[in-house]
């Protein structure tokens, strides 16, 4: 008698945890109506077995589950909880899945002590244990790779279908699993070993493309503060300039003391050093962008310095819809790209046009290089120095606005084309 | 076609001679209407050209010449002549960079040849060619033309060539797409974007991953293979028109 009601609650036991999981695995909402929801699916669940188990026996019941219990559980999930089919078809047969170790365990535990309320307990505590370990390890990441795409969700899905189908063709033919045939038997490990290669192989790549983006992500990130910091300083710069203009007066004054005593010697030269300083600090302006301004002065300076000419056709209007630290980062690595490049030639020059064409931000230069480019995937391939951290920013900002960025080598010349699409 | 006008300047008589007899025999093989001048030093080319009765295509121009040489001539040239097209002749590529500076289209090493002259000749005519305007469509009762930058794009669907126009309108005519195709790809704004469609790269408003919106708001679809050439293409196009535009500007 109370191996029967202990059977009886055996029943109740698993399919409880095989709800609870399957709601965790489909990624149902934790909110009050789902668990009161759930709590009431599983009474009408577990009315309809005991019912079964009632009137059919255990045999029937067994072979009849997945009509009564699998199925609902999946129209359930996709109907009422708007989930999609497959994830919900999955989940409830990944639920499936976790019971057989319990099970198992159950088998093991009546051959050892031969007794079917050994079998019960050893079950229902190891249902107790699993639940606790998936909902800790498992039930997270199922979800998340459920959830990713159709193509992870039916990966992972393969095995629990596959042992699914064989688990109910062996009930309904339990003569199947001790016949001779040994494509019977090995048919579940077969199956398992295929998946389990395809499934790490594909599993890597995934990570490896994760990796892959991180990287380029944490790569951009830098650049980008880079490029922050460099506007920053560009700011200060200007500043300095206006406060040079403020304090003209001094200078004024300093020069009337020296006209009064008619030094015009040191006139000249006084003259000469605030011009000179001026100079320096002055930002050209080459268009109406302010932004575009700062930075092409500072190269243009740097271009002097290192005696390349440097030419530019910039028009642009004062705002355009693109964030300063990425158009800086676009300029700048495309710049000193290129001054870089240039300034190991006899004849060393750089171009650099700006414009906006159809409401799209077209900046190309131009200059000479020494020696040989690789380009790979039409992208140029950098010496070890550098890293290629600015050609690789350049081209994901552009990726990232839905643009593009074209590299060509045409008769010794690099050229730089850069397409961003603005928007409206 | 009008007559391609050529400029040969260069000091040494031996190799202007050379150049000149090479033009005479593409004339002769290629019966093409060709004149050329020749001058042996870079003062009476510029005195020439500066003479707005005389208009040259090509100029093709010796580098190291004595006194004024070819590439301070060119430099000079492009001052105010944006148009022609330069050819330097040379004994070694060291130029390279800097004919860039001047727009050359190209160098020939010395001594010119028939393989290295010709080629350039044959590219220079091609272009000079001015593509027809519009496109030509004959039927059993009527010819009919459309001027190529009134085509948004063309659809060739179960044998009919819907041609979609820039003000909204429609044209049907029977056909398949091989017999059209090449009139509209030999110009250098069509690109074929999917099996069955054509698009004039003015009108492209949006390029999509899977479509491209026109300037009158119609959707074409883009083929999956043909996405990344077609997106490269109209990214040239872009800084082609943007520069041509801006050129438009520069001479008004």
């Amino acid at each position: 008698m109370l191996v029967t009601v202990i059977g009886i609650i055996r029943f109740g036991f698993s399919l409880l945890f095989g709800l609870v999981i399957s709601v965790r695995f489909a990624g149902i909402e934790h909110t009050r109506k789902n668990r009161i929801a759930i709590g009431v699916i599983y009474a009408i669940l577990l009315f309809t077995q005991y019912s079964f188990l009632w009137f059919f026996g255990l045999e029937t019941t067994s072979k009849l589950y997945p009509f009564i219990i699998h199925i609902p559980i999946i129209l359930i999930f996709s109907l009422y909880f708007k989930r999609p089919w497959l994830i919900s078809f999955v989940s409830a047969i990944s639920a499936y899945l976790c019971i057989q170790a319990p099970r198992w365990i159950g088998f093991l535990a009546n051959d050892v002590f031969e007794s079917t309320l050994a079998d019960h307990i050893s079950y229902m505590l190891s249902i107790l244990l699993a639940y606790y370990l998936i909902e800790k390890y498992v039930a997270g990441s199922v979800r998340l790779l459920i959830e990713k795409s159709k193509k992870s969700t039916l990966l992972f899905g393969v095995i629990p279908l596959f042992y699914y189908i064989f688990d109910y063709i062996t009930i309904i033919y339990p003569d199947i699993i001790y016949s001779d045939s040994k494509w019977v038997i090995l048919f579940i490990p077969s199956i398992v070993s295929i998946f389990y290669f395809v499934f790490i192989t594909l599993y890597y790549a995934e990570i490896q493309k994760q990796v892959d983006s991180q990287r380029e992500r944490d790569m951009l990130d830098v650049q980008l503060r880079h490029a922050k910091s460099e506007l920053a300083t560009l700011r200060q710069l200007q500043e300095c300039t206006t406060i040079y203009r403020h304090d003209m007066r001094h200078h004024i004054s300093f020069l009337q003391g020296l006209a009064s005593n008619c030094r015009f010697e040191d006139i000249k030269e006084y003259l000469k050093s605030v011009k000179s300083d001026i100079d320096a600090i002055t930002p050209t302006r080459f268009c109406e962008n302010e932004t575009a301004n700062l930075i092409l002065s500072s190269f243009h300076s740097i271009a002097k310095q290192r005696n390349v000419l440097f030419s530019v056709d910039a028009k642009l209007p004062d705002i355009i819809s693109l964030s300063d630290t990425e158009f800086c980062s676009l300029l700048s690595n495309s710049l000193e790209n290129a001054i870089n490049a240039a300034v190991t030639c006899s004849n060393s020059f750089v171009d650099i046009k700006l414009q906006i064409h159809k409401n799209k931000l077209l900046i190309s230069t131009a200059n000479p290089f020494f020696g040989e480019i690789t380009m790979k995937n039409g992208i140029p391939q950098s010496s070890a120095k550098n890293h290629g951290f600015g050609t690789r920013s350049i081209v994901s900002i552009a990726k990232a606005h839905g643009g593009q960025t074209i590299f060509s080598i045409e008769k010794s010349i690099f050229y730089l084309k850069i397409m961003i699409p603005l928007d409206v | 076609m009008k007559q391609l006008r050529i400029a040969i300047c260069d000091d040494d008589n031996q190799d202007l001679l050379q150049i000149t007899s090479l033009v005479e025999a593409y004339k002769e093989k290629n019966k093409t209407d060709i004149t050329f001048i020749s001058f042996n030093n870079a003062t009476d080319l510029l005195e020439s050209m500066s003479k707005p009765k005389n208009e040259y295509d090509l100029l093709l121009l010796d580098v190291l010449m004595t006194g004024f040489n070819g590439m301070q001539t060119a430099h000079e040239i492009r001052e105010y002549n944006d148009k022609i097209e330069i050819v330097f002749l040379t004994s070694s590529p060291e130029y390279a960079v800097e004919s860039y500076k001047v727009r050359a289209n190209n160098y020939i090493l010395k001594p010119a040849t028939e393989e290295k002259l010709f080629p350039i000749l044959d590219s220079l005519i091609e272009r000079l060619k001015k593509p027809e305007e519009s496109f030509v469509i004959k039927t059993k009762s009527c010819v009919f033309t459309i001027p190529f930058r009134k085509i948004e794009y063309v659809e060739i669907n179960a044998k009919i060539l819907y041609i979609y126009l820039a003000d909204g309108k429609i044209r049907e005519i029977g056909g398949s797409m091989t017999d059209f195709e090449a009139s509209f790809l030999k110009r250098s704004d069509f690109i074929k974007v999917h099996r069955s469609y054509l698009v004039n790269m003015h009108c492209i408003h949006e390029l999509r991953h899977k479509e491209l919106v026109t300037t009158t708001g119609r959707l074409v679809p883009i083929s999956r293979t043909a996405y990344s050439q077609v997106r490269t293409a109209y990214t040239k196009f872009l800084f082609e028109e943007a520069d041509e535009l801006a050129q438009k500007k520069g001479e008004n």
